[in-house]
């Protein structure tokens, strides 16, 4: 059971036993039936051997028996002495008497057969004998014995002497046939069983196995390799596509993350909002009730007059960083470009914030660029971001610290620098402030208003200038410093600017007012009266056709939802009647998407303003000037 | 081979005498029977020879009429061997031919015999004139006598160490005409061959 197991296991033993077997087997039957062929012709050929000499002697010996003469027959006898292997021969009388007699040896022994009429042989052991009758005449007159050794079974063993060493020399050489096979069939094979091994232990599948030869195993290897590449294919597709689904798995972690923060950062802007807009109304509603209160004490009317302007400012601001925030979401935040000063733009913003400055008790340093440096960008936005920055430095320095602001021009740029000693910015926290509803100090008890909205559009109108914003700090404590920097741009010529803005504002407009808030209407009417102009207010669509018709405004600023008819239809037939048709139409809306104002400029508008419309907007219009 | 072992049962020994007795009778029957018929036995051997002579010669063909003619053995003198001989050839057949033997004298006609036997009591005359007168024809002659070669027989009969044995001259044979076998030269105890 062992030797079949140990074959069992491999094909090579298989192939060697297959060899040895069918050698042994070859040479086995081969073997046994030359043996068997080879001990009947002997046998055969040794019977009719001694057959024929007894024959001849029987012959020779007729006349002897005949004429009753021993000696002759004793010396035709001894004529077999030649035939070594004849031990011994007699002539019988017809009576069964020893006539003659002869032995190769001294041996004598008792016949094997008795004398007799017919031809017979026995073998008895080593021993061969033959008889033969003498026939005269038709009749027996004796008979010839012979005995010889009869050497089968020496013949045998020599026979199988030579079977074995036959056997011996051909199993040999079988099996080096055997050997030499196992190289040539086995190799490849193990070849083929190595590598699907060392693949299945090191998961390693691009190897190869071996090609040795075109035959059957040639195939199997070749099949074996191609499913190799079959398998690392899709293995390395999987891999990838595991790849790519870890990935996508961190990526979408991270928008996970993300989401949740800028929801976070929502309704923290909610919370700030609300209390932002929350804040003025208290003092609102207080200056309101002097104002009701106090008659005709000028001091403390002009007094809640100033409260009123500052609380209102405060919250028209607020709304118009609101509605930034909204269009830089929707991506609709877009500016207009014409050449403009830089030192204006720096102006207009140290203005805007000087008072907020100065009430803080900060000490401002401004340094204008040594020479005229232009920029391409938006006067408005840019002077929004410079009082932003300048907004948010007094709002972070202590009591009484030290503000600059300072332009100067590198290479082709023009850098704007807006620095301070203030309570500066932690290093982990320099690349957030930049994000969208992102305050430093979201302490409760913090000292300034704000949204967390100022540095973000800040930074987004800079891009869209093409220009760069970037905070640097020290750390906490230390200051910060915010720096602008813008291509510069050839600057126009000022003088013919100058000249051409000069008469626009000092000449008296007719203006049409259509709105069904009364009192935006009748406020701003006020203002525009005071300014010099002749100004007309309507509260209703319909009412507007015949006030136009009648008045013939130079300028007309519509609401667009009104009751009755609207902002649009009314402009289409202002533009339809002669007396309006070369009126400047200026839309008055809640509504600044760029569909409106599409809608608006279909309707016959020339200009599309958001509520809420401060007077500075307005004077805008008026000052770009008639219909061309 | 093996050696026959003979049990003998000492109760049976006065039984095995008993058995002896007769075979002894029989053995002393045997001796005086041989004694007696020493001379018919010697004349009988003879007769045998004779007709074996009758294998192993071979006559011309004009010896014979036909294929089926007998062979004629001649006898003269020795009528204990003519006796003899008739006894041995009843119904025998040689060479599928049946064989006749016939008495002769020195007068009589010899032209049809084969073999011709002189017996020993006929004189050296009748002798000499039988062999004269049978050489004109084809045939062996048989003597018993000493000179029986010299005086032309083909065949003399002798006795040698008390056994009968004979000589043979090829050269009276070759003026006979006949051919004897080499076989039965070989069995001869003498062969004259007639050369110098």
């Amino acid at each position: 059971m062992k030797i079949i197991r140990y074959i069992q296991r491999s094909v090579s033993r298989k192939l060697m036993l297959v060899v040895l077997a069918t050698t042994f087997l070859a040479l086995s039957a081969y073997g046994s039936v030359m043996l068997i062929y080879d001990l009947r012709t002997y046998h055969d050929s040794w019977v009719k051997d001694l057959t024929t000499q007894a024959n001849i002697i029987a012959e020779v010996s007729a006349p002897a028996l005949e004429f009753d003469d021993p000696q002759t027959a004793r010396e035709n006898l001894n004529l077999l002495s030649t035939r070594r292997s004849i031990l011994q021969a007699a002539i019988y009388t017809a009576s069964g008497d020893v006539f003659a007699g002869y032995s190769a040896t001294e041996e004598r022994s008792q016949p094997l057969l008795p004398p007799g009429d017919e031809i017979g042989y026995v073998i008895h052991g080593d021993r061969i004998a033959v008889i033969h009758p003498v026939i005269k005449n038709g009749s027996a007159i004796g008979s010839v014995y012979i005995q010889a050794r009869y050497e089968a079974r020496a013949r045998l063993t020599n026979y199988a002497l030579i079977l074995i060493c036959v056997m011996a020399a051909s199993m040999s050489l079988a099996l080096l046939i055997s050997i030499w096979l196992q190289a040539a069939l086995t190799r490849p094979l193990f070849a083929v069983t190595n590598v699907a091994r060392e693949v299945m232990q090191r998961r390693d599948f691009s190897l190869r196995a071996e090609k040795f030869s075109e035959d059957e195993i040639g195939i199997l290897v070749d099949a074996f390799n191609d499913m190799l590449s079959e398998v690392e294919k899709r293995a390395r597709a999987l891999e990838d596509s595991n790849r790519s689904l870890e990935h996508e798995m961190t990526e979408r972690q991270a928008a996970e993350r993300a989401l949740l923060q800028a929801d976070r950062r929502k309704d923290e802007f909610l919370a700030t909002l609300a209390h932002e807009l929350r804040n003025p109304l208290a003092p609102l509603l207080n200056s309101l009730r002097i104002l009701r209160l106090a008659g005709d004490n000028a001091e403390q009317m002009h007094e809640a007059q100033d409260i009123m302007e500052r609380q209102l400012r405060q919250m028209v601001r607020l709304v118009d960083d609101l509605l930034d925030v909204s269009r830089i979401t929707t991506g609709k935040l877009t500016i207009s470009t014409s050449r403009i000063f830089v030192h204006e733009v720096m102006r207009a913003a140290v203005e805007t914030c000087s008072a907020f400055i100065e009430k803080c008790g900060h000490k401002l340093e401004v340094i204008f660029p040594d020479e005229t440096l232009c920029v391409e960008g938006d006067s408005v936005r840019l002077s929004q971001v410079f009082a932003n920055l300048l907004n948010n430095s007094a709002k972070y320095t202590n009591s009484g610290g030290q503000i600059r602001f300072v332009a100067r021009q590198v290479g082709s740029d023009v850098v704007v620098e807006i620095s301070d000693n203030g309570i500066g910015i932690a290093a982990d926290m320099l690349p957030e402030i930049f994000q969208m509803f992102t305050q430093v100090d979201s302490s409760l008890e913090r000292t300034h208003a704000g949204l967390g909205v100022g540095l973000a559009l800040s930074k987004r109108l800079i891009e869209l200038h093409g220009g760069t914003l970037v905070a640097e700090s020290g750390g906490i404590g230390k200051g910060s410093l915010f720096r602008v920097t813008l291509q510069t741009a050839e600057c126009p010529d000022t003088n013919g600017a100058a000249a051409d803005t000069e008469p626009g504002t000092s000449a008296s407009r007719r203006i049409l007012l259509v709105d069904d808030n009364v009192d935006f209407v009748s406020s701003m009417a006020s203002l525009l009266t005071l300014l010099g102009h002749q100004v007309r207010t309507v509260n209703d669509g319909v009412s507007a056709l015949g006030a136009a018709a009648e008045f013939a405004p130079d300028y007309a600023f519509l609401d667009i939802g009104m009751p009755g008819l609207n902002g649009y239809d009314l402009a289409r037939r202002l533009r339809e009647h002669p007396a309006t048709a070369r009126c400047v139409l200026t839309a008055v809306t809640g509504w600044g998407q760029d569909k409106d104002r599409e809608l608006s400029r279909a309707a016959g508008f020339d200009y599309h303003l958001v509520k809420p419309v401060e007077l500075a907007r307005i004077l805008e219009v008026l000052e770009a000037g008639p219909r061309k | 081979m093996g050696a026959v072992i003979r049990t003998t049962h000492p109760r049976s020994r006065w039984l095995q005498w008993l058995t002896w007795l007769p075979l002894l009778a029989c053995f002393s029957f045997a001796v005086v029977a041989q004694g007696v018929s020493d001379i018919n036995l010697e004349r009988q051997i003879k007769a045998a020879m004779l007709y074996k002579f009758l294998g192993y010669v071979e006559w011309p063909a004009e010896a014979f009429a036909t294929p089926a003619s007998p062979y004629v053995i001649a006898v003269a003198g020795a009528s204990d061997v003519a006796a003899e001989l008739r006894h041995l050839t009843q119904d025998r057949t040689i060479n599928e031919r049946p064989i006749v033997v016939q008495k002769v004298t020195s007068k009589s006609d010899l032209s049809r015999i084969h073999l011709l036997f002189i017996g020993d009591e006929y004189n050296d005359t009748l002798h000499n004139r039988l062999i004269r007168r049978a050489r004109e024809h084809s045939m062996v002659t048989v003597t018993e006598i000493d000179r029986g070669l010299n005086i032309g027989s083909v065949i003399n009969f002798r006795i040698i160490d008390d056994r009968i044995g004979f000589d043979i001259s090829l050269a009276n044979a070759n003026a006979h005409k006949v051919k004897l076998s080499a076989r039965l030269l070989g069995v001869a105890s003498y062969v004259e061959t007639g050369g110098p």
